[in-house]
């Protein structure tokens, strides 16, 4: 049987090339930088990807983390992002250059923070006026209702007072499935994740009855939709 | 730092981790590939899958459309009725074929997800 050619796998796009040796990625492949369509991207080429264990997703986080020190912007690209060659890979980044770039630009000189929300029940969402009408106009006005929660997490209220100006951005994504009810990423600037998480312990009193875990800091992976 | 370490509950942790199992698996979704033996099925959830697909876009700009005023109450009703129609159908037709509402998706390579 032939074995397969290489194919190109993306690891990130970063706003520069690394201050250090590329070295090798998870399979222990040599690490190129390439500059496509404008942008850095940090490839190796592989015959397969690698896959998705808690092994593989550890050792590719940590070939990021080596090479985003001295790095304004990271941007890691989804786990198992594979292309057939550079010609693919600068075409494909190409089409989405000016995404990519706002993608950069966002999250230059930031890390990313993950809180888990946790509790027996969701907070009570707010109450929206009746939607009245048929049962169209209803499930109408049902979807959006769902549409909307699923990206709002009220039992943060308290917290996001005391967090205030560390946020840059913020990610949210209802589970409701308790005890896990949602995961909330911020974006916040690199070296304040020590603040970040002396506020989150400050505020475990006012979250009261939700419990809030915190974890980070992260590259910033929730951010990255760009590259995705 | 031994009290930053984050703490967690036995049912936490277990939450936690089927949650990420459920991502993983719906990180998952097969590229389509008709299984011969079973090419109706696979025929049905590619179709479906794409009509779900349809049917959710559709949604949204009936929704963006519902807030910015630009439906009238009729129409709002009559395209409300019209989609909830559409995923009841799109549902009776999936179970028919074994399919769950997960399994409507395609997996777009470095595009990520369909739906």
């Amino acid at each position: 049987m032939t074995p397969r050619a290489s194919r190109v796998y993306l690891y990130a796009l970063l706003s520069g090339p690394p201050v250090c040796e590329a070295g090798v990625g998870v399979c222990a492949e040599p690490l190129r930088v390439v500059a496509v369509a404008g942008l850095v991207a940090l490839v190796g080429d592989v015959a397969e990807p690698p896959a998705p264990t808690a092994i593989t997703l550890r050792a590719q986080d940590t070939v990021l983390r080596r090479l985003s020190a001295g790095i304004d912007a990271i941007l890691p690209a989804r786990f198992g992002t594979l292309v057939e060659n550079d010609m693919a890979l600068a075409e494909a980044l190409d089409r989405r250059r000016p995404e990519l770039a706002r993608a950069l630009d966002r999250v230059a000189g930031c890390e990313q923070m993950t809180l888990r929300v946790w509790g027996e029940c969701a907070a009570v969402a707010p109450r929206f006026e009746s939607a009245g009408g048929g049962p169209g106009t209803r499930y109408l006005a049902g979807r959006r209702r769902l549409h909307e929660r699923a990206h709002r997490v009220p039992e943060l209220g308290p917290l996001r007072q005391r967090l205030g100006d560390l946020v840059r951005e913020e990610r949210a994504e209802r589970h409701d499935r308790p005890p896990l009810l949602a995961t909330v990423q911020h974006l916040v600037e690199r070296g304040a994740g020590g603040r970040y998480v002396d506020e989150v312990h400050a505020a475990r009193e006012a979250v009261a009855p939700w419990r809030v875990s915190v974890s980070g800091p992260w590259l910033p992976y929730a951010f990255g939709e760009g590259a995705a | 730092m031994s009290a930053r370490r984050p703490v967690f509950e036995v049912r936490e942790v277990e939450s936690l981790r089927a949650e990420l199992e459920r991502q993983a698996a719906l990180a998952a979704a097969p590229r389509w590939n008709a299984d011969p033996e079973d090419v109706q099925r696979s025929v049905a959830r590619l179709v479906l899958t794409l009509v779900e697909f349809i049917r959710q876009l559709l949604e949204r700009q009936a929704i963006r459309r519902m807030e910015g005023g630009t439906l009238s109450p009729e129409e709002t009703e009559s395209v409300g009725v019209a989609l909830m129609r559409l995923e009841e159908t799109v549902r009776d037709i999936a179970a028919r074929f074994g399919l769950e509402p997960e399994d409507l998706n395609l997996d777009l390579g470095p595009l990520g997800r369909l739906l």
